[in-house]
């Protein structure tokens, strides 16, 4: 794992406003460049060019939904490792652990209070460049 | 009045004389016959005793006249033919010739007698002497030696003779003594042994009585109506109780025909019976049969016959014992009606399945309804079908695991459903029965215990309702909510965030009544993610989805964390926590962020209902079994017509409490739904004006409480870390606003 400083984070969230609220609570600091995409697909496919060092995965979307995507984007060059931190309401017994076992290192409730979320993800990232997982 | 009546009355049968009776009569003819034989002896021995002393008399008086024969002869030989005196003397010759015939009737009279026989001897010697001396010389010296010889003989012939008497009449009288004696004896006997045989029987007779007495008694008090019939029918004797079940009187019955209290249709029948059985051809009503009889006023009596078959002087005799069966007859139809009634209820309750077992649960009753529900029919299962056999294995199995470690004792087989029911409670739970083609049914099933008229447990009834239908409105309904509170979830979650941002400032500085504005706007998107979040919360929990992650707390470190996560908001509302210690730790096995989440509701509750500057009291006790952890306020109280949906969902006791103080009017129930998982109990105590006690029970496990200091051995496991639930559904909130 990585231990230079955060920079690129794919964001993947399928409702609109989600999207910009999310986008513009990680943007606020001018720390983090965010490429926020609508879809799994759009993600697998921007996702290259990008090089995300983390990337935030609604995990209920239309399509692909956030595991499927989390496969399609380590199957890619590059991305094998990438850091993935599921964003989900819907979260059943018994499937925290299930989120870790797909790869994910953190989980980020919704509602998410967006003044934090910079600083969540940040911690995220610190916890899983030293081995940890976040839940 | 002695009505065991009867027509004419027979003598009392004689029996026959016992042993005993029958010994002593026979002893007492036996001595009685001895006496007379014995006396019969006696006269034959006495007249032979006279018969003895008269032929002795005999001899003396022929002795005697032998002797004057031969005084006579000698005398003629002296005189020359006259002898001397007046009497006239015969001569010699005849003399001697008598003499000669009396010694010869001596000799024969005295044939026994040897030693009489050889003094004759000597005697005839000397009559024929003188016979010679007739022709020879008369007189002189030889005549009277001769004479002197005779005399001599003949005096000891009668000497012996008179010895002879003596001795026989002695004998004779001691033998008559001796006979007296035994016939007097015996008689004596004999009276006694008769006169005991009489007493005896006079009391069997005095006995017979009696038993005959009380015999006749019992037939009158009998409640049974008894008749006795000769070989056509005529009533020969009928008791008292003819008169409860037929309207006569007895002695009215004699003599008539038993037909009188029958229906008329039936006495051809009877008549054909007491006919068949008269010559041995059928038993006639054994072991007896239920019919009707005519009642003397014309309405049909319910009777049960039995008749028995005797004689009585070698005349056929039956004697009837009739019941009135009425009553029971009454009862078979009121029973019959219920039964149909029931059948009636069995069969129209189509849509529930009903299913009677005995104790080993095998089934004994099969509805239609269960027919129809799981595919069987009732002669494929009644008898020797278990009625486990229609349940999910695998469910009987679980559930008798759980109810084994419940009990600490092995539970299978029909005990796993009916332990509750074999209790006597009913039981109603939800269970899977398996259709014959294999389709699974959830039913609702109420088991009720059925006892027998003693009354002891008999067996089960199980009433199964269909409710996959409602099951199926339940998975739309859950899926509804979940599906809207997930929808609701994703703008909300927008709309809180976009103003925080802005509050944040992340679009510039903004104007104070914009600022005000933008604070109310987030304030009621909290409120509604709280209530979309408790939504789903209670709808998870009641649907059982929810895993506990359950380990052993100390109940104090609950207290703490639940204080702890409120006493800011409590401190917004101007409201202090205070904790009365219990002092000693007590561990018990629940999900701490759960246990927290219900004293987080209850302190957030409890807070906004203090008056502000109040405090909330906590404190917790330990009773046997128990750990409670009491959250008292010294509100309004909670208004009595209220108690009843406290804990209802959406239940609030004034309706705009929902606006002014907030919450979602679900934390009580979610609360409760918690504590009740747990295995416990969510209960209040309030008085209008004086505030209000919420009290959580949790059931202690076993060693659980520490002693008054030290800490107690981790025996029960380790908290297990985070729950496996919704972060977003508040299963702990530090920090956050309760939600009651």
């Amino acid at each position: 794992m990585t231990s230079k400083t955060l920079e690129r984070v794919l964001l993947v969230e399928d409702d609109p406003d989600i999207r910009t609220v999310a986008g513009l609570a990680l943007e606020a600091s001018g720390r983090l460049t965010i490429l926020a995409c609508e879809s799994g697909e759009e993600a697998v496919r921007r996702a290259p060019g990008f090089a995300p060092q983390l990337v935030l995965l609604d995990y209920m979307m239309p399509g692909m939904d956030g595991p499927a995507t989390l496969s399609a984007l380590r199957a890619l060059p590059g991305l094998e490792k990438v850091p993935v931190v599921f964003m989900t309401a819907k979260v059943q017994s018994g499937e925290t652990s299930r989120y870790f076992q797909l790869g994910a290192v953190g989980l980020i409730p919704k509602p998410f209070s967006p003044l934090a979320l910079e600083e969540t993800v940040l911690d995220i990232w610190r916890r899983a460049a030293s081995g940890q997982v976040v839940g | 009045m002695p009505s065991w009546s009867s027509s004419p009355r027979p003598s009392a049968p004689r029996h026959a004389l016992p042993d005993l009776q029958l010994v002593l009569f026979g002893s007492g003819l036996a001595l009685l016959i001895a006496g007379a034989v014995a006396s019969f002896v006696a006269r034959t021995w006495l007249l032979e005793a006279v018969e003895q002393v008269e032929q002795t008399h005999q001899i003396l008086a022929i002795v005697e006249e032998l002797r004057e024969n031969i005084s006579d002869a000698a005398a003629m030989f002296r005189l020359g033919g006259r002898g001397p005196g007046a009497r006239p003397r015969p001569s010699k010759r005849r003399a001697l010739g008598d003499a000669q015939r009396e010694l010869d009737i001596l000799e024969t009279l005295t044939r026994e007698d040897a030693s009489q026989q050889a003094r004759l001897r000597k005697i005839r010697p000397v009559l024929d002497r003188m016979q010679a001396l007739e022709q020879k010389e008369a007189g002189g010296e030889l005549l009277v030696e001769l004479l002197y010889e005779a005399h001599q003989w003949l005096g000891e012939i009668a000497d012996r003779e008179r010895r002879l008497l003596a001795g026989k009449s002695a004998e004779s009288m001691q033998r008559n003594a001796r006979l007296n004696q035994i016939v007097v004896a015996t008689g004596f006997l004999a009276i006694l042994l008769l006169a005991a045989a009489i007493v005896r029987l006079r009391r069997e007779d005095a006995a017979r009585q009696q038993a005959q007495r009380i015999a006749e008694s019992i037939l009158e008090t009998a409640p049974n109506a008894i008749v006795s019939l000769d070989g056509e029918g005529t009533i020969l004797r009928a008791n008292r109780a003819v008169e409860k079940i037929f309207g006569y009187r007895p002695e009215e019955l004699l003599g008539r025909n038993v037909t009188m209290i029958m229906p008329p249709w039936s006495r051809e029948e009877h008549e054909g019976q007491l006919a068949g059985t008269l010559v041995g051809e059928s038993t006639f009503l054994d072991p007896g049969m239920e019919l009707d009889g005519l009642h003397r006023d014309g309405h049909l009596v319910a009777i049960h016959l039995a008749v028995g078959k005797s004689s009585e002087e070698g005349n056929p005799r039956f004697i009837g014992m009739i019941t009135d069966i009425s009553d029971r007859r009454r009862a078979e139809e009121v029973l019959a009606e219920t039964l149909s009634r029931l059948q009636g209820v069995l069969d129209g309750a189509t849509d529930v399945a009903i299913i009677a077992t005995d104790l080993d649960g095998r089934v004994t009753l099969f509805s239609r309804g269960a027919e129809r529900m799981l595919g069987y029919s009732a002669s494929e299962v009644m008898g020797d079908e278990m009625v486990v056999r229609f349940h999910l294995r695998t469910e009987v199995a679980d559930r008798g695991q759980a109810l084994s470690l419940e009990l600490g004792r092995p539970v299978q087989g029909i005990a796993v459903l009916v332990e509750k029911a074999s209790r006597g409670e009913p039981d109603e739970r939800t269970w899977t029965y398996v259709h014959k083609d294999g389709s699974m049914i959830p039913v609702i099933l109420v088991l009720t215990p059925l006892y027998d008229a003693r009354p002891l447990l008999c067996g089960f009834l199980a009433v199964a309702l269909d409710i996959s239908g409602q099951k199926q409105a339940e998975r739309l309904k859950d899926e509804f909510v979940s599906i809207v509170s997930h929808e609701l979830r994703t703008p909300l979650t927008s709309i809180k965030a976009s103003l925080e941002l802005l509050t944040g400032g992340l679009a510039g500085p903004i104007p104070p009544k914009a600022a005000s504005l933008i604070e109310i706007a987030h304030r009621n998107a909290e409120r509604l993610i709280l209530l979309v979040n408790d939504i789903l919360d209670i709808r998870k929990i009641e649907a059982g989805e929810v895993r506990f992650s359950l380990g052993a707390v100390d109940v104090r470190e609950i207290v703490a964390q639940a204080v702890e996560a409120n006493l800011a908001y409590a401190s917004q509302l101007g409201v202090r926590i205070v904790v009365h210690d219990a002092g000693r730790p007590a561990r018990v096995r629940v999900d701490l962020a759960r246990m927290v989440q219900v004293l987080t509701n209850l302190f957030s509750n409890a807070a906004k209902y203090s008056p502000e500057g109040d405090a909330i009291e906590v404190s917790t006790t330990v009773t046997a079994g128990h750990v409670a952890i009491d959250v008292k306020d010294h509100g309004p109280g909670i208004p009595e017509e209220f108690h009843p949906r406290l804990f209802q969902k959406f239940a609030q006791a004034d309706g705009t409490d929902n606006r002014r103080r907030g919450g979602t009017g679900l934390g009580l129930a979610i609360a409760k739904a918690i504590v009740e998982k747990h295995g416990g109990r969510l209960t209040f105590e309030t008085a209008p004006g004086r505030g209000t006690t919420f009290r959580v029970e949790i059931p202690l496990p076993d060693d659980s409480v520490g002693p008054e200091t030290g800490e107690l051995a981790e025996a029960i496991g380790q908290n297990s870390g985070p729950t496996a639930d919704d972060p977003g559904s508040g299963a702990a909130r530090p920090g956050k606003e309760g939600t009651a």
